[in-house]
This record gives C-alpha cells, sequence and structure tokens, in this order.
C-alpha cells in the first residue's frame, strides 16, 4: 500500500495530479461555454485514476472541490465524500480493466451514478435543502412542487442527472486515454488499465 | 491607532482566521435566518471596511462588489422562488396573481442565508490571505511536501486552463466547428474543445515533472520559513473550534 501511493505522489505525478484538480475546475467552463446540460466536474478525478491511481484521483477531486468552495461556490466542498465514491470505484473499475471496452464503460458509469447520486442526494437535502447552487436546484423544486418530500426530490433529481453524466464522463475519459499517444500512456502507473502491456523485448 | 499600511486583520494569523471561518460556518448551519442574516451583514461590512482602508485589498474591491452583488441577486431567487413553488403553510400574498406561503418563504431564507454566510467567510479569507502565506502554514502544520507542491502546481493550471480554453475554442470555430449550432453539434464540440487540451497539457504536465525530477525533487523539502503564531493568537483559535464544536453537539443532543 505504501509502496502504491509512493508510486501515485511521485515528483513526475504531481504536475498532472494539479493538472486534474484544474481540469476539474475547468470542464464547467467548456460546458458552460458550450451552453451544454451536464456537469462534467469529475474528467480529472476519473482520468487521474485511471492513469494514476485511486489514492491521487481521491486526494485531487477533494482538492478541486475545496479550491471550488473557495472560489465562489461554497456547498461543493460538503461533496467530498461523493468524490472520494468517484475516485474509489473509478480506480476499482480501471483496475478490472473496464476501461479497455466502451460497453464495459457505460456499465461502469450506471454503477458508478447509483452511489454518487444517493450519497449526493443525502448531502444536498439534509445539508442545504436541496439548494446547491446549481441548475439541478430547479428539478428539486419541480418535485418539491409537485408534492414530493425534500429528500425524495433531491433523490430523484439526482438519479436522473448523476448516471447521465458519469457515463458521459466515463465515455471522454475512455475517448482520451484510448488516443494518447503510446509513448505518453508508458510514462503512468496506470498504462495497464487502458491496454494490455506488451513484454518488454529489449528486457532481456 | 489604526494603520493603513500595517493592515490589522490581513495580520490575523491563518489559524485564527480558519478557526473563525469553521465557527461562521457552524453557526451557519445551527443558527436562524435572523441570525444568519446579521452574521451576513456584519461580514460584508467588515469587507467594505478592510477594502475602503486597507491598500492592500485595492485590487479586490471589484471583485467583492461583484461578489456582494451576485450574492444579493442569488438569496432573493431563491427567497422568491421556494415561496411560489412550496407551497406550505399560509398564503402570505399575491403579487399578479402569484402567490407566496409561508413555509416556502422560511426554507428558502434559511437555505439562502445560510449560503451566503458561508460563501462571504470563505471570500473574506481568500482575499485576506496571500497564497504564499497559506502554504508556509500548510508546511508548518506538516502538510506533506507533494500534496502543498500540487496546490502550488493547482493554482498555476486554474490560471493557464482557461486562456488555453479561449484559444482552442476561438481556433475551432474559425475553423468552421460547429460550437454554437443544436446540442449534439456542440457536444462534438465539446470533444473538439477537449481533446487538443487535454492531450498538450498531458505532455506538459509530463514535461514539468521530468523537471522537478532532474532538479532532485524527492516529494521533501527543504526547511522553510519558520513560523511562530502568538500564544493568544492559538488560545483564540482554540476557543473559535470549542465554540463550533460544542455547538455541534448541542444541535445533535437538540
Amino acid at each position: 500500500m505504501r509502496r502504491k501511493i509512493a508510486e501515485e505522489f511521485a515528483g513526475p505525478m504531481l504536475p498532472f495530479i494539479a493538472f486534474c484538480v484544474a481540469l476539474n475546475l475547468t470542464v464547467g467552463q467548456i460546458t458552460a461555454l458550450l451552453k451544454l446540460p451536464v456537469y462534467l466536474d469529475s474528467i480529472g478525478t476519473v482520468l487521474l485514476a485511471v492513469l494514476s491511481g485511486p489514492i491521487s484521483a481521491i486526494v485531487a477531486g477533494s482538492f478541486a472541490n475545496l479550491i471550488a468552495s473557495a472560489f465562489g461556490n461554497p456547498p461543493m466542498m460538503f461533496f467530498i465524500p461523493v468524490v472520494v465514491v468517484i475516485g474509489g470505484v473509478s480506480g476499482v473499475i480501471a483496475k478490472l480493466g473496464w476501461f479497455r471496452r466502451w460497453y464495459l464503460i457505460v456499465l461502469g458509469g450506471i454503477l458508478l451514478g447509483i452511489p454518487t447520486a444517493a450519497l449526493s442526494s443525502v448531502i444536498s437535502a439534509y445539508v442545504f435543502g436541496g439548494v446547491t447552487m446549481g441548475a439541478a436546484d430547479f428539478i428539486v423544486l419541480f418535485f418539491r412542487s409537485q408534492g414530493f418530500t425534500l429528500h425524495q426530490s433531491t433523490l430523484f433529481q439526482a438519479f436522473i442527472m448523476d448516471p447521465v453524466d458519469k457515463i458521459i464522463t466515463y465515455l471522454v475519459v475512455f475517448a482520451v486515454v484510448r488516443n494518447l499517444p503510446q509513448r505518453l500512456l508508458h510514462r503512468f502507473p496506470g498504462a495497464g488499465n487502458v491496454r494490455h502491456q506488451q513484454p518488454d523485448i529489449h528486457a532481456s | 491607532m489604526f494603520d493603513i499600511n500595517n493592515p490589522t486583520f490581513m495580520r490575523l494569523d491563518i489559524p485564527l482566521k480558519l478557526s473563525l471561518v469553521l465557527l461562521l460556518i457552524v453557526s451557519a448551519f445551527v443558527g436562524s435566518w435572523q441570525t444568519n442574516l446579521l452574521t451576513m451583514l456584519a461580514l460584508s461590512s467588515v469587507g467594505f471596511i478592510l477594502l475602503l482602508t486597507q491598500a492592500s485589498l485595492v485590487q479586490h474591491k471589484k471583485l467583492f462588489l461583484r461578489f456582494t452583488l451576485l450574492t444579493i441577486l442569488f438569496s432573493a431567487f431563491i427567497i422568491i422562488l421556494n415561496g411560489i413553488f412550496l407551497r406550505e403553510g399560509d398564503q402570505l400574498a399575491s403579487v399578479l396573481s402569484v402567490s407566496f406561503y409561508q413555509g416556502g418563504l422560511e426554507f428558502g431564507l434559511t437555505t439562502a442565508f445560510r449560503l451566503a454566510v458561508i460563501s462571504t467567510s470563505l471570500f473574506l479569507f481568500f482575499t485576506t490571505t496571500p497564497i504564499r502565506e497559506l502554504i508556509y502554514f500548510f508546511q508548518h502544520v506538516g502538510v506533506p511536501a507533494p500534496l502543498v507542491v500540487i496546490l502550488f502546481l493547482t493554482l498555476h493550471f486554474t490560471i493557464q486552463l482557461p486562456l488555453r480554453v479561449n484559444q482552442i475554442f476561438t481556433a475551432q470555430e474559425a475553423r468552421g466547428a460547429s460550437v454554437r449550432g443544436g446540442v449534439f453539434g456542440r457536444a462534438k464540440a465539446l470533444f473538439v474543445i477537449l481533446f487538443p487540451l487535454i492531450l498538450s497539457s498531458i505532455s506538459e504536465t509530463l514535461e514539468r515533472g521530468a523537471a522537478l525530477e532532474a532538479r532532485g525533487f524527492r516529494g521533501n523539502f527543504s526547511s522553510g520559513q519558520e513560523i511562530r503564531y502568538p500564544i493568544y493568537s492559538v488560545a483564540l483559535a482554540w476557543t473559535f473550534v470549542a465554540v463550533a464544536f460544542v455547538l455541534i453537539i448541542l444541535t445533535i443532543l437538540r
């Protein structure tokens, strides 16, 4: 375990972890520019979970949420438990080799969407009363106006949005890692999660 | 005496400011909307006094004004929407055949002012704390060096990436990518922007990593600047933490 952590946080990996934190914060800007109705704010976390490992992914995701809180979106820091689930589950899915097949990725996105939806709905309902300063607030409000309780409303909203968001996130990361040049991919500890490692013919 | 070149609030130590932010966040959750409104007004007043009196914060003036305006608009938005759509309690008023309900308005007030207190306290903390000082503090409390390096580098990328996104967006638009078409066209454009952004950035991060390694970075720092906080500051910080803890316990018991 200690060796694994040391590998994930080795000197050459640190700028990549920092980039993934910034990517989580910036993708929101791209989706806003393109007026797309998705968050995709965990692309950096998933990319890191695949190319490096779950621990660095959890750290990067947590940093991204803390920084987002500092930059004017305070509810984000209360969603760190969701980031822990995203990083951990994505790391396991990547380790299982699911990032080698697109249909397994879709399944993985659905599987990840369920616990994240359940967890984020609880945080959203009990900590913020369903208001998290995002577009999802309107969906929560719609369900509440239909007579559902606060928790039911946040749960429905999360189950509508989270699995779709996670499937798209996984597909984007899948497309990125599949198109990474071999010379770059092999510099990451998680290269084997994406493509079968070729035995080094020069080793012997 | 108040000295404009010796900003008092800026000299509040980071542990003290952090513990105060913690206390404000906890009180935002346990207090009523009236308490939160008063706290927010007090925080905003502190912010305005600092901006008007301290030369070192002049560059944050416009940012704070924009932040305050957004907070007011956002709070009003939450309160009005909840007042209209949450039909709980008595009907209080009807404006242009739109009815406002007491339960919805109270819920809106509670949520809006809670978020306003949290955002304002965090905003004030980050505008009055130089990043260099914050990083020294992290080193002082024993945060591992790799995490501190990640924080430093994140700040660099957080400034660089939006500029790069705008460059790629403009370039792809000039090449005829349908960045303003229907949903599918724009979804395709997402890939057209994301791919060059991620691929070029990965190359850059690997080069930076190699540079770090070549300069001998092995996940540790030389002993940096030694920080000593005055005893009264530490005592006050621990008092704030204790009060926050007591408030949490009392809320749980209640």
